[in-house]
């Protein structure tokens, strides 16, 4: 008789066969909670100052989606919001928008924001394009004076690209859409 | 007797067995896992015979996922190509950030610069590989695993590294044991002798550090008044 059979008088002393079960369930758990997150949906809070009228800089919970088909450009258009592992900065996913496929031609950078590419501030506006090469992606933050992105380190390899963000949880709760429409300018219609 | 009542004694058991996959999955993923080679770039490595079958290798996701920064030159790597992102390919690391190296033909450049987090890989079989040559320094994050061993074929079955990574280090300027290899007697050596002489030759393309501002003189100058530890101290 110990003290936590006033509070529950069935309460049995675990055995060690009973820590050894939940301690395998614990870690089958823990397998079934990983591959969620790392193949169907994962949530994360995106903090920087990178991506700022759309995600806050304080940090904005998202949600992840990490289905691989899901990642590759069929599916994957130019205006998605991705996660990409940086390839300059070790154990560092960062959140940017894409903004080249394979095969598209890019202008570095039209405003001027990163030096020495023929920005506004080098006399032209935006002089320098770069044709992206197969399998990789061009991909650049929101806010264009305070994101590191291929504007400094060159389209980044669709192997790099971790998963695509789709929903805002906190706060401003609401599904983070592509915003680029195609404008239909044909005359027969 | 209805179809799913017949197996109802086997359903418990195979529950049991499927809630380990996702686990398995963890821990091949994170852990350690057994990788097939295809293809003849890492000849002789692996696959040295074409026809005699495909080479099965331990590789490690640790290092090649969480800490790829532990990586040193000469290592076997797997790695996602870069211009097809499904595909895993097998290459070894020859240089890391801040080195130089002198590029072979398809190259645009004669000599290319590392940039930080980048290595240049290419495959022990110089002729019939796509590397670093085609697609130009990789990203240390598109690197999967380190390969540690051989596995089978068992008569080929052996720890990888030793060798070339001492022969690298050679080119940074460490006192190796390799000349312990070379002036080894007898049959039993020649492999050893072989592999050496065909590292030594692949790293003299290298030039370790060399890209750093200032080069090796100036690196060489920081270690000795400290290295690291004197980094957030004021240097004369």
């Amino acid at each position: 008789m110990t003290w936590y059979h006033h509070l529950r008088p069935s309460f049995r002393r675990p055995t060690w066969w009973d820590v050894l079960h939940y301690g395998t369930r614990a870690v089958q758990g823990i397998g079934i909670v990983w591959v969620i997150q790392n193949y169907v949906v994962d949530m994360r809070s995106c903090i920087g100052a990178s991506m700022l009228p759309t995600l806050r800089a304080e940090g904005t919970w998202v949600l992840i989606s990490r289905y691989p088909p899901a990642l590759r450009p069929p599916s994957l258009k130019i205006g998605d919001l991705v996660s990409a592992q940086s390839p300059v900065r070790p154990d560092r996913e960062v959140c940017k928008r894409v903004i080249g496929l394979p095969g598209d031609t890019v202008c570095v950078d039209p405003v001027g924001a990163a030096r020495g590419h023929g920005g506004w501030e080098d006399g032209a506006g935006g002089r320098e394009h770069v044709v992206v090469p197969k399998g990789h992606v061009w991909v650049a933050g929101d806010n264009m004076s305070g994101s590191i992105d291929s504007r400094m380190f060159g389209p980044i390899s669709l192997a790099l690209i971790r998963g695509k963000v789709f929903y805002r949880l906190l706060p401003n709760p609401g599904p983070l859409e592509n915003a680029l429409h195609e404008l239909d300018i044909d005359d027969d219609d | 007797m209805s179809f799913f009542s017949a197996f109802r004694p086997y359903a418990r058991p195979a529950i049991e067995v499927l809630l380990w996959v996702p686990f398995g999955m963890m821990f091949t993923q994170l852990g350690y896992s057994l990788i097939k080679v295809r293809g003849n770039s890492m000849q002789p490595t692996f696959n040295p015979d074409p026809g005699f079958g495909k080479d099965i290798v331990l590789g490690n996701r640790y290092v090649g996922r969480t800490e790829p920064t532990q990586l040193r030159r000469g290592d076997v790597v797997t790695l996602r190509d870069p211009t097809i992102p499904d595909l895993l390919i097998t290459k070894r690391i020859l240089a890391l950030e801040g080195d130089v190296v002198r590029t072979l033909p398809p190259y645009p450049d004669t000599y290319v610069t590392i940039p930080p987090f980048h290595a240049w890989v290419e495959g022990d079989e110089p002729f019939r590989s796509s590397d670093s040559n085609h697609f130009g320094p990789v990203s240390l994050a598109l690197v999967d695993s380190r390969v540690e061993a051989v596995v089978w074929p068992l008569s080929r079955a052996r720890p990888l590294g030793g060798v070339w990574q001492a022969a690298a280090e050679e080119r940074e300027g460490k006192p190796s044991v390799l000349d312990l290899v070379e002036g080894g007697q007898g049959q039993a050596w020649n492999p050893f002798r072989n592999e050496l002489d065909r590292a030594r030759r692949r790293m003299q393309r290298v030039y370790v550090h060399a890209g750093l501002v200032g080069g090796r003189r100036e690196l060489e100058r920081w270690m000795r008044a400290g290295g690291e530890e004197r980094r957030g101290k004021r240097v004369r």
